[in-house]
């Protein structure tokens, strides 16, 4: 009887999908640990090679869903033993801690009082943040190597990038169906520039939009 | 690299498990080398995923073994954990929610292997809150909450003595416009709707009364029954809300019209909550919301709008108890035809095939065709009354259809498409043909 059962269910108890070898939409929101987990960081030996010296500092700089959070996650990790911290928008600013590494995310937002303890003290430093804080940091003694997130992404980056959150959603032990190949990349950077956020928001509704029937894969950027 | 491998066993996969229902199984390891392992824990679990941040938890978590394992040998480690008893699985469009059973290995200096396996959860009741605030009537808590309130805001007036005046036109404004204006038309409006905690298949019983004060020229009046996901991701500035309209129903009570003056004008609508509805659900990032808007739409002038939030809340009785009638309602929805077809699709064993058939044969599908003419060779069956096979091709699902349209049934629109509703008779893998009967 098992079939008849899963026959019985409403639609919303279905896993659309399960046809696809999946066992959600990749395009998702990702828990911080994943987040860390699937980033794509060319970089990071050269950085934890910089990082190893004490006054050094790291700018992820460029506009929103570049990856500036990403990549400060995924050095934590790297990292093992470094310290994150978010400043909000409103609200209370937390207070620079003392322990490094330090990873600062949101870095403009610091305000003077928190940027000047932040300089004053040592390294190592990874900050990502909108506005350019480099003058700032060098002023301040710190070797600072920036890391300018709205450069062009190559296409090569971007397919690893979502291949990896293909293989991630994947369900155990099965081979994803669904498959990013590099005319679909090129096409997406060139709707999309290097905003990562918006291409995954975009594969992300047109997948549901074929999980529904209503368009079908692969999308025509 | 890996040195164990870990597969999770549910053993009834199928089942739909209550909220709360022990989930029983076996971890299997098998390892490449002689481990270690510090402990391997089970859990049951559940997240949401989608395009809002994401919500967790966990139902219930045991260890079930530490010791050594050997090289080339295969464990099996029993499990019973109770699931979490909310929130009940759901696959929406921005919004899903996924019950698993997790096993992880805890390996000194080595990545400890996991493996999860996914399991469906219904639930058969809500927790409280999932119950619709209705406006305070005046109790001595109430009061007691804006006394403190005012206070609160009395203390921190003194320090933002600037932005209290810019609150207090924008609330104006907004009452202004929002109650103010319309009800110099319709008067006093009556609306209410109950009840506000409802099942699926219940009615709503809708009330809304006013009498206007002058003839009031309206483009109409409506009750929109509305299910929508929210879900916001990120966090700041960075912070957006995603919103997907799952199912929206729309009750007209009044055409355009003038309404007389000093007439009282009753609607008393009621509207049906549909059988397959999801439950009301309200997560931190992630909310899945039942909504009731009534609307008087007036030409030229501001609408009076009312919004009732509902709980809708799940079905006492368990959905593996409840009669085919359940689905009846979905016979039309393109997912369930969709995982229909799918089923049988791959259903190759005639055992298998018949469970399907017998599950379905009340339902009613309705769908768009390509008709090409006279079937040559109809399928040997026995359909009791007069009619013509037709030769068809659905194109989602690319396959053919051998369509019977009986005699009284009305014959198809000229050209290349047929629409119309059908039931499925059997499914022929040897020629992927898909046998339906014109209703």
């Amino acid at each position: 009887m098992p079939v008849l059962l899963s026959l019985m269910h409403p639609s919303h108890l279905i896993s659309p999908y399960q046809a696809w070898n999946l066992r959600r939409n990749p395009f998702g929101e990702l828990t911080r640990a994943e987040r860390a987990d699937l980033a794509v960081l060319d970089g990071l030996p050269a950085w934890l090679a910089q990082l190893k010296k004490p006054r050094t500092a790291i700018q992820f700089l460029g506009p929103c869903g570049h990856g500036k959070t990403t990549h400060l996650l995924a050095l934590q990790r790297a990292l093992g033993n470094a310290t994150y911290v978010y400043y909000p928008e409103s609200g209370c600013r937390p207070t620079v801690p003392r322990a490094r590494p330090l990873l600062v995310d949101e870095a403009q937002r610091m305000g003077r009082y928190n940027l000047l303890r932040m300089l004053w003290g040592p390294g190592p430093l990874v900050i990502a943040t909108h506005r350019d804080l480099g003058s700032s940091l060098r002023l301040a003694g710190f070797e600072t190597v920036n890391v300018d997130m709205g450069a062009p992404l190559p296409t090569e980056a971007l397919l690893e990038i979502l291949n990896r959150r293909v293989t991630a959603s994947s369900l155990n032990d099965a081979e994803p169906t669904l498959k990013i190949d590099f005319t679909l990349a090129e096409a997406l950077l060139r709707k999309y520039g290097s905003n990562v956020r918006a291409i995954e928001g975009f594969l992300y509704e047109y997948l549901q939009a074929t999980l529904s029937g209503r368009a079908s894969w692969p999308p025509a950027v | 690299m890996a040195t164990c491998s870990l597969t999770i066993e549910i053993d009834d996969q199928q089942k739909a498990y209550v909220g709360g229902e022990t989930v029983s199984g076996t971890v299997v390891v098998r390892c490449d080398k002689d481990t270690q392992c510090q402990g391997l824990e089970v859990s049951t679990n559940w997240a949401t995923h989608g395009r809002g941040n994401i919500d967790q938890g966990v139902g219930e978590q045991t260890t079930v073994f530490s010791g050594s394992w050997m090289v080339g040998q295969e464990y099996r480690y029993p499990f019973q954990l109770r699931s979490a008893e909310w929130p009940p699985t759901y696959f929406g469009s921005f919004l899903n929610v996924s019950h698993t059973v997790r096993a992880r290995a805890k390996i000194a200096w080595a990545v400890d292997p996991k493996v999860e396996k996914e399991f469906t959860v219904v639930a058969t009741q809500a927790p409280d809150d999932a119950q619709p605030k209705r406006a305070a009537t005046g109790s001595f808590g109430s009061v007691l909450g804006w006394i403190i309130l005012a206070a609160v805001l009395a203390i921190f007036s003194i320090f933002l003595l600037w932005i209290v005046p810019i609150i207090l036109v924008i609330a104006a404004i907004v009452w202004f416009f929002k109650s103010y204006l319309p009800k110099q038309l319709t008067g006093d409006v009556v609306a209410d709707v109950q009840p506000n905690r409802v099942l699926p298949d219940e009615p709503l019983n809708c009330q809304l009364a006013f009498t206007p004060k002058r003839n009031l020229s309206i483009n109409g009046i409506t009750c929109t029954l509305r299910c929508i996901e929210k879900c916001s991701s990120g966090s700041g500035s960075n912070r957006k809300t995603h919103t997907h309209e799952l199912f929206s129903q729309v009750a007209t009570l009044a055409t355009a019209q003038i309404l007389p003056a000093q007439k009282k004008q009753t609607f008393a609508p009621v509207l049906q909550i549909p059988e397959t509805a999801p439950p009301s659900m309200k997560l931190s990032d992630n909310e899945l919301l039942w909504t009731l808007d009534m609307r008087i739409d007036i030409p030229r002038w501001p609408d009076w709008t009312k919004t009732f939030k509902l709980a809708v809340v799940p079905p006492k009785e368990p959905l593996g108890e409840r009669s085919t009638a359940a689905t009846g309602n979905s016979s039309d929805d393109d997912t369930w035809l969709h995982e229909v077809l799918n089923q049988l699709a791959q259903s190759s064993d005639r055992e298998r095939l018949e469970v399907i058939l017998q599950a379905i044969r009340e339902d009613q599908f309705t769908i768009t065709l390509e008709t090409q003419g006279t079937l040559e060779h109809p399928p040997q069956l026995t359909i009791g009354e007069r009619g013509q096979w037709l030769s068809g091709y659905y194109e989602p699902h690319d396959l053919l259809v051998a369509l019977f349209l009986p005699a009284n049934a009305p014959p198809p629109v000229a050209g290349p498409k047929w629409r119309g509703s059908f039931k499925i008779l059997d499914f022929d893998h040897a020629r992927e043909l898909l046998v339906l009967k014109a209703q």
